[in-house]
């Protein structure tokens, strides 16, 4: 994940929320192995926004040297529900909301 | 100059060369229960053969060229398991150095009638010795540094296991002193098994921590911090009163960590997250 694509993610999410009125977002970033410090607050700045647009937001599959790593760059998702596989993430998006929608990385 | 009479000499007295040589091997490793004395033999012979060999295709002069390659190997592989098997550097190149007596014994019954081939032969000899010595002790001294580092190594790994205490539940007892190097492992171990295994909780038991200053707590924070990024939860137990007091008086916020008091208080907390209850039978 670079840049540019976590700026296109930002924008293409935003915009299928609106359309689609989706209620929970789940951000998979398992296959995720390399954060740097604007990776990380992008995904803390996704997930802001969507719950600006009222969908839950949940990010799961958070890898160990990711987590690491966020936490030395001092980044702690406080906001943000973390779980650690999606089918923990769907059960508290289902919790929260009957509807829930699926967004991925 | 003449070629060296030193591969001759070593093919004509072999078998008593080995014979001695073994004897002085004996008498300085014979009451020695780390080796016996057939594995003491297999090695003299085998070495013989080798700089017999090596000393005859690629000459005294220098034991650093391909044709003594074979050579080194085996000294090699003899200071690896001699450093194994618990003897010292001075133990593993008297293998070698008692070889002296006898080689320069028969250099000098052969080369009795010409005093200038003797000297020299046994100069060379006894270079050559010298530096296959000091290319033992090197080897020794370098599989010593192996062993130090893969056991500190596993000190490492030992001192952090992770256990799974019920399903969904994981348990790190800390014993000892926090250190950096140590609650880096202690983290990355911990997150990878929560992974694995999908656990939703994990214990960090810190009752065999004798201290914690600032730093350490910092550790703890930290990982922490990351267990409940990656969506699981994490509790402190074990802590003793001394520490408890220490962490207040030193102003570290634990403020949002779960803590208990001992092992059993944050079992039952996580069973109770968990959903689960553990009753008496029959009741």
């Amino acid at each position: 994940m670079d840049d540019r694509i976590a700026l296109q993610l930002q924008e293409d999410l935003t915009a299928l929320i609106e359309k689609t009125g989706a209620r929970g977002v789940l951000i998979d970033i398992s296959s995720l192995e390399i954060v740097d410090s604007f990776i990380g607050r992008m995904i803390g700045n996704i997930s802001a926004m969507s719950q600006i647009l009222n969908a839950n937001t949940v990010i799961v599959g958070i890898q160990p040297s990711v987590a690491i790593t966020l936490v030395e760059l001092g980044i702690t998702f406080a906001d943000v529900r973390t779980a650690l596989t999606v089918e923990r993430g769907m059960e508290i998006l289902t919790g929260v909301e009957d509807s829930e929608k699926v967004g991925d990385e | 100059m003449a070629s060296s009479r030193t591969p001759a000499i070593l093919k004509k007295y072999r078998a008593d060369l080995l014979n001695e040589w073994l004897q002085h091997l004996l008498d300085a490793f014979g009451r020695d229960r780390r080796i016996s004395e057939s594995e003491l033999s297999a090695q003299a012979d085998e070495f013989l053969k080798l700089i017999e060999e090596a000393a005859s295709v690629s000459g005294l002069e220098d034991p650093d060229v391909e044709g003594w390659r074979p050579t080194r190997e085996f000294l090699d592989a003899i200071s690896r398991s001699r450093a194994e098997q618990g003897f010292s550097s001075a133990q593993t190149a008297a293998f070698i150095f008692s070889l002296k007596k006898p080689l320069f014994d028969r250099l000098r019954t052969e080369l009795a009638k010409n005093p200038e081939w003797l000297s020299e032969e046994i100069w060379k000899t006894s270079e050559l010795i010298d530096k296959l010595g000091l290319f033992t002790v090197q080897a020794f001294q370098k599989s010593q540094e192996t062993i130090v580092s893969r056991q500190s190594a596993e000190l490492l790994e030992l001192s952090t296991p992770v256990v799974k205490l019920w399903e969904g539940i994981l348990a790190l007892p800390m014993i000892g002193t926090l250190d950096s190097a140590r609650s880096q492992i202690m983290m990355e171990t911990l997150l990878q098994r929560i992974v694995d295994t999908g656990s939703e909780i994990a214990i960090i038991d810190i009752s065999g921590v004798p201290t914690v200053d600032t730093l350490t707590a910092q550790h703890l924070l930290r990982t922490v911090a990351a267990i409940r990024m990656m969506g699981a939860d994490c509790i402190i137990s074990g802590i003793r009163p001394q520490i408890a007091q220490t962490i207040v008086h030193l102003g570290v916020d634990l403020h949002g960590i779960t803590t208990r008091a001992t092992l059993a208080d944050a079992l039952a907390l996580a069973l109770k997250r968990s959903g689960l209850a553990i009753g008496k039978n029959g009741n």
